[in-house]
């Protein structure tokens, strides 16, 4: 196998491990599924736990490297398509890019949101790794955003 | 099965814990099996100091509690791995701290046995005890 397909495997598995992290917490804060290879643009369906009544989403779209972190890096370089950006603006609801930096297994995460440029993502700041505290400040962002939208649809013809 | 179960997340990163832990060491070969009826969750080959392979089945139990040096494993699942004619490692996960802990199973001919459980002593692999996992897999 390729190493760059080995790298992608790595970086999957790397990216549900932060997102179930919680060594800070009592219980995972998240509940990623993996979609497969086959789906475009996205690689996980995250639910956020424990919230009473409902199960508010995310998408993910991971990006692993092997490059290496300059001492003076504030950045990890990754490569993303232009036109994955775009499905990612489409999809309606909140969607990130979780970049991994495989020999370290550090994930650092970005988002695609309204507003954002649609261009390639080529770099994610170190200041957004999937810390315990970031993990929790996404949890919320997640969350708000959910409680900013109607829950489901109120009506339907097959009802 | 509800895969967002507590026990299901628990048990997914201990599987996954587990898999990068051991891909990590670079293995001459590491399967992984999807089949309901495979009886171990890995099976494992490094090559040893005389040019052959020496090959292990790697059992992983995972847990969120604190791990006190020591393991309950069923009675019946110990007998069938233990009596194995591939020798078989222990991997137990902590979830919550990431550590892991292991033990090979053959090295407990006289375990100390409660009614349907076996309790087996497990020892966390930090840096020290790493290269002694990887000798113990290189012969």
């Amino acid at each position: 196998m390729p190493l760059q397909e080995v790298t992608g495997f790595r970086g999957e598995k790397i990216t549900e491990l932060a997102l179930t992290d919680f060594s800070a917490f009592d219980r995972p804060l998240f509940a990623p599924g993996f979609l497969g290879d086959k789906w475009p643009a996205i690689d996980f369906y995250v639910e956020l736990n424990s919230v009473r009544g409902s199960r508010p989403y995310f998408f993910v779209q991971t990006k692993s490297t092997r490059r290496d972190i300059d001492q003076d890096s504030q950045s990890l370089p990754i490569s993303t398509k232009k036109k994955d950006i775009e499905r990612l603006l489409r999809i309606p609801g909140p969607t990130y890019v979780i970049g991994v930096h495989e020999p370290s297994k550090r994930s650092f995460i970005t988002s695609v949101y309204q507003g954002r440029k649609n261009a390639a993502i080529s770099s994610i700041p170190l200041k957004y790794e999937l810390t315990a505290e970031n993990l929790q400040n996404l949890y919320n962002e997640v969350r708000g955003f959910w409680r900013t939208t109607q829950h489901k649809p109120d009506s339907s013809i097959f009802s | 099965m509800n895969m967002n179960s507590s026990a299901n997340q628990v048990g997914r990163r201990g599987e996954l814990l587990a898999e990068l832990f051991l891909q990590d060491l670079k293995p001459a070969f590491f399967l992984k099996s999807q089949a309901s009826n495979f009886e171990f969750d890995f099976l494992i080959g490094f090559k040893n100091v005389n040019g052959g392979l020496n090959a292990f089945a790697i059992e992983v139990k995972a847990t969120e509690k604190p791990i006190r040096g020591h393991f309950l494993i069923g009675s019946k699942p110990f007998d069938r791995l233990r009596h194995s004619n591939i020798p078989v490692i222990l991997l137990l996960v902590d979830t919550k701290e990431n550590n892991i802990y292991y033990t090979q199973l053959k090295d407990h001919s006289n375990p100390s046995r409660l009614s349907e459980s076996v309790r087996v002593p497990v020892v966390l692999i930090d840096t020290a005890e790493k290269e002694r996992f990887v000798k113990l897999m290189k012969g």
